[in-house]
């Protein structure tokens, strides 16, 4: 056993109350082992990784319980003692590699520190050191790429430099805490399929948090299950994939969104109508930049980006259309454009055979809902008010009919009316996206356009607000244009779905069809990289589309 | 053809950029100041002797230019401007711009020296308050700062005088001591005797700027300490001090620097009130005075090199936040 934790309880005094955040756990990790712990947002799964390595912060406190590293107790250990196991015995990766490289540092310097803090070498060996690492990682010229700064990397290639950084002093264990949630599908697949290999070679104990079960199928040796602070189950992946003991567990992996229910309607009536539509995000012109870009000989680097190419599309009324793509595919754009947020620059654009356009916005008819509901609504407006603004405005109804209104749309949405005068932040995450969807169907719209809305959630949370926009789907024939990254939900609940790639739809279809058998190289290697619990190995299979 | 590569030729761009808008603003800004100056007052009444003859009043008037229209004295003053020249003081009878530029280097030499005291005693204490924001130490820091915020700068100059200088005689009250000439400018902070003399008057100017410091730096921790890479790096095992002043400190150096370029502009318009109690000769008291006299030329040359003095400063901040921080690509602003 290369780690053994007996009893731990990790809990955060607050004024108010003590959070038992880690509620009395028993884990063991033997030396190469792949261990994956999934659970929900506030299970106490990151909690416990800090533990481990003695990083949490205030108020939060180890109150029972040891950690035994190597057969030593590292729960007693000072801060000095600590400093020189953290790095060197035990690496840790965060989810966010955006957010866990130092923006203003280059890699260089980020990673001779991090091995000349634990060896005793010159600054040259400790370079060569460091290239051969990113090297390891598979990132290409690394001499030359190791100059630069964070933000001229992709987000996998910023994984992959954390990676190399958590392996650069061969560590015995690595802690991963969601590492792959910010990544698209075919890198996630290629950062699964690179730490495996890493720790199979190096014989690294690996532990791997993450709330998508689907990703620990292929990857990990044993699953433990966490919820409310305690380990639930614990086994191997065959065992808890196939025969969950616990009810949570079961509820766990029933939330995963599996094939596909609806069936592409056979109608022919067009909602909306967009023809050769073209988005280019502009430079900004100056005088004095026209002036240089005249006498400049390497004229591309000046070049605007189009995140929309010349696209066309119909959307069919009452159809949920699944709109797919990596991140930087334009699906986005296009959702902004379509609701009148953004402006084209060329291309038309028709709802019921009436031309749109940004300039004039002439109809509430197309509304917008947001990822992220935690800053879509206004933190100082009571609920009512959010969602009762627009139709006051709009004068659909005047202010005192509003708390009838209002509490109309809350039912629909699942919410109860008697929440209205609360404020957004006594909501949980779900809770505040059903009323962002609520604000939004307050003015009657005929077509809704979802737009990641449920990437920020948790798998049960998820699946309520998939079924809330089938349902309301179907009650209130609404046409539903679901922009996602997430194949697997979108499979789940769209009718038809388009595939994106580099501002262009290559393949779209039938979802059943298009999710079966798959016609586009692309989407055959979307497919073909997504994680799913049925199989067993990483689906590396893709060299065709790399990060770019 | 040039041949240059992006980084540069961006550099290149953002600088032609800026020359061509700090021209006209200099421009836009020299109208309105002419304008307003014109409206004011008439500076025959302040500056010919009552009891002078009609014959020697018309003589002055013609004499001074202002026998012309707004226009007309506006057109000869953009000539002359273009070459250099921006007026004769009508009380002092020299080129204004030289009366400003005898006492620039004093203001300079106050305003420089209070924001060094600023940043080399607000970063370090603003540091301790925002590693360890309970303790007694930090809470200390941080009363002292809301009092060196809120106590008028005059009062305090008074208060400082009458404790160093009129009880304990530690330090002069008055002027700047002993100075040296570089390039034909006079400085004392390479005198013992001028840092005497600076020390008061730059003490009192740091006050304001010294309690921002301390606020902002207090604040950054704050904000940068809970982010993943400050967690990352401890778990990369580094030691507390790469990680406060490699990890933290110059990431949190990105706003300072741009609150501490505004501030020395403010600092500059500010010096008028320290300058007057200390007697400290700065270009402050030089405005004071001719706004009195209504010395129409000296006010004029003032405003235009505040101006250009604040554009100068803004753009050396900005090309400083694009060396600080990667991220930013100069040409984007």
């Amino acid at each position: 056993m290369i780690l053994e934790i007996k009893n731990l309880k990790t809990h955060f005094f607050t004024r108010e109350n003590i959070v038992k955040a880690v509620d009395d756990i028993n884990f063991n990790i033997s030396s190469g082992e792949i261990h994956g712990i999934a659970g929900e947002s506030g299970s106490g799964k990151s909690v416990m990784g800090l533990s481990i390595i003695n990083l949490l912060q205030e108020p939060g406190k180890i109150v029972e319980g040891k950690i035994y590293f190597n057969g030593k107790d590292i729960t007693k250990l000072n801060e000095k003692k600590m400093k020189s196991i953290r790095g060197k015995k035990i690496s840790m990766i965060f989810q966010d590699a955006t957010m866990s490289l130092n923006p203003i540092l280059s890699i260089e310097t980020q990673m001779i520190e991090a091995v000349l803090a634990h060896n005793k070498i010159s600054y040259k060996e400790a370079k060569n050191l460091a290239v051969q690492s990113l090297i390891e990682v598979g990132i290409k010229d690394a001499e030359i790429k190791i100059k630069n700064y964070p933000h001229e990397f992709s987000g996998g290639m910023r994984q992959r430099v954390a990676i190399a950084i958590a392996l650069i002093n061969k560590p015995d264990l690595i802690i991963a805490d969601e590492p792959t949630t910010a990544l698209d599908v075919t890198t996630q697949a290629q950062i699964l399929y690179l730490t495996q290999k890493l720790c199979k070679e190096n014989n690294t104990a690996l532990i791997w948090i993450t709330h998508d079960l689907s990703v620990l199928s292929g990857l990990v040796d044993k699953i433990s299950i966490m919820y409310n602070g305690k380990i639930v189950e614990t086994g191997g992946v065959d065992n808890i994939l196939d025969n969950p003991q616990h009810s949570y567990t079961k509820k766990l992996i029933n939330s995963i969104p599996k094939g596909n229910i609806n069936e592409e309607r056979k109608i022919d009536d067009n909602v909306i109508n967009i023809q050769n539509l073209t988005k280019i995000y502009e430079k900004r012109n100056t005088f004095a930049s026209n002036l240089f870009t005249f006498f400049q000989a390497n004229k591309h680097d000046l070049k605007p980006d189009k995140a929309i190419k010349n696209l066309s599309l119909n959307i069919k009324r009452g159809e949920i259309l699944g709109v797919v793509g990596e991140s930087g595919c334009g699906k986005s754009t296009l959702g902004k454009i379509i609701s009148g947020i953004l402006e084209k620059n060329s291309g038309n654009i028709f709802y019921n055979q009436k031309e749109i356009s940004y300039a004039k916005k002439t109809s509430l008819d197309i509304q917008m809902v947001f990822q992220d509901p935690y800053s879509s609504l206004n933190p100082r407006k009571k609920i009512i008010d959010i969602i009762s603004e627009a139709p006051i405005v709009h004068k659909i109804i005047n202010k005192q009919q509003s708390k009838e209104y209002v509490s109309k749309f809350m039912n629909d949405c699942g919410i109860s009316p008697d929440l209205m005068f609360r404020y957004p932040h006594q909501f949980s995450g779900g809770q505040r996206q059903r009323i962002a969807i609520a604000r939004s169907l307050a003015v009657n719209p005929s077509v809704l356009i979802c737009d990641e809305i449920v990437s920020a959630l948790d798998v049960s949370i998820q699946a309520q607000i998939l079924n809330l926009i089938l349902k309301l789907n179907k009650t209130k024939n609404l046409t539903i244009v679901f922009i996602s990254h997430d194949l697997s939900v979108v499979n789940y609940i769209s009718n038809r779905v388009a595939v994106m790639y580099f501002g262009e739809i290559v393949e779209l279809g039938n979802s059943k069809k298009v999710f079966s058998q798959p016609s586009h190289s692309y989407t055959k290697a979307l497919l073909a990289n997504l994680p799913n619990i049925k199989e067993r190995n990483i689906n590396y299979k893709s060299t065709l589309y790399t990060e770019g | 053809m040039l041949f240059i590569n992006y980084k540069n030729l961006s550099m290149l761009i953002f600088l032609t950029n800026r020359i061509i808008q700090s021209f006209i603003v200099l421009l836009i800004m020299s109208l309105l100041v002419f304008a307003a100056v014109y409206a004011i007052g008439n500076p025959i009444d302040v500056l010919i002797n009552p009891e002078a003859s009609e014959e020697e009043k018309i003589k002055t008037i013609k004499n001074l230019g202002l026998d012309k229209s707004l226009f007309e004295q506006y057109y000869i003053f953009l000539q002359n401007a273009f070459k250099g020249e921006l007026g004769y003081s009508f009380v002092h009878n020299r080129p204004a711009i030289s009366l400003i530029l005898e006492r620039l280097p004093a203001t300079l030499e106050l305003t420089i020296s209070a924001l060094l005291i600023a940043i080399i005693i607000g970063i370090p204490l603003g540091t301790i308050a925002g590693l360890n924001p309970d303790n007694f130490i930090s809470k200390s820091i941080l009363a002292m700062s809301i009092f060196f915020f809120s106590l008028p700068t005059f009062w305090v100059g008074l208060i400082l005088i009458m404790i160093f200088a009129v009880s304990y005689n530690f330090f002069p009250s008055t002027g700047r001591g002993d100075t040296v000439e570089i390039f034909g400018f006079y400085f004392s902070f390479l005198t013992f005797d001028g840092l005497k003399h600076l020390a008061l008057p730059s003490i009192n100017l740091a006050l304001y700027p010294l309690a921002l410091v301390i606020r902002l730096t207090f604040a950054g921790i704050q904000e940068t300490l809970p982010l993943d890479f400050i967690k990352f790096a401890r778990a990369k095992g580094l030691s507390r001090f790469r990680i406060i002043y490699y990890h933290l400190l110059k990431y949190i150096l990105i706003p300072i620097v741009t609150v501490i370029g505004l501030q020395f502009s403010v600092l500059i318009a500010f010096a008028v009130i320290t300058e007057s109690i200390f007697a400290w000769p700065g270009m402050g008291r030089l405005i004071i005075e001719s706004i009195t006299l209504l010395d129409r030329p000296v006010i004029v040359a003032y405003l235009l090199v505040t101006v250009f003095i604040f554009m100068l400063v803004n753009l050396i901040v900005d090309i400083l936040y694009s060396l600080l921080d990667p991220r930013i690509r100069i040409s984007d602003k």
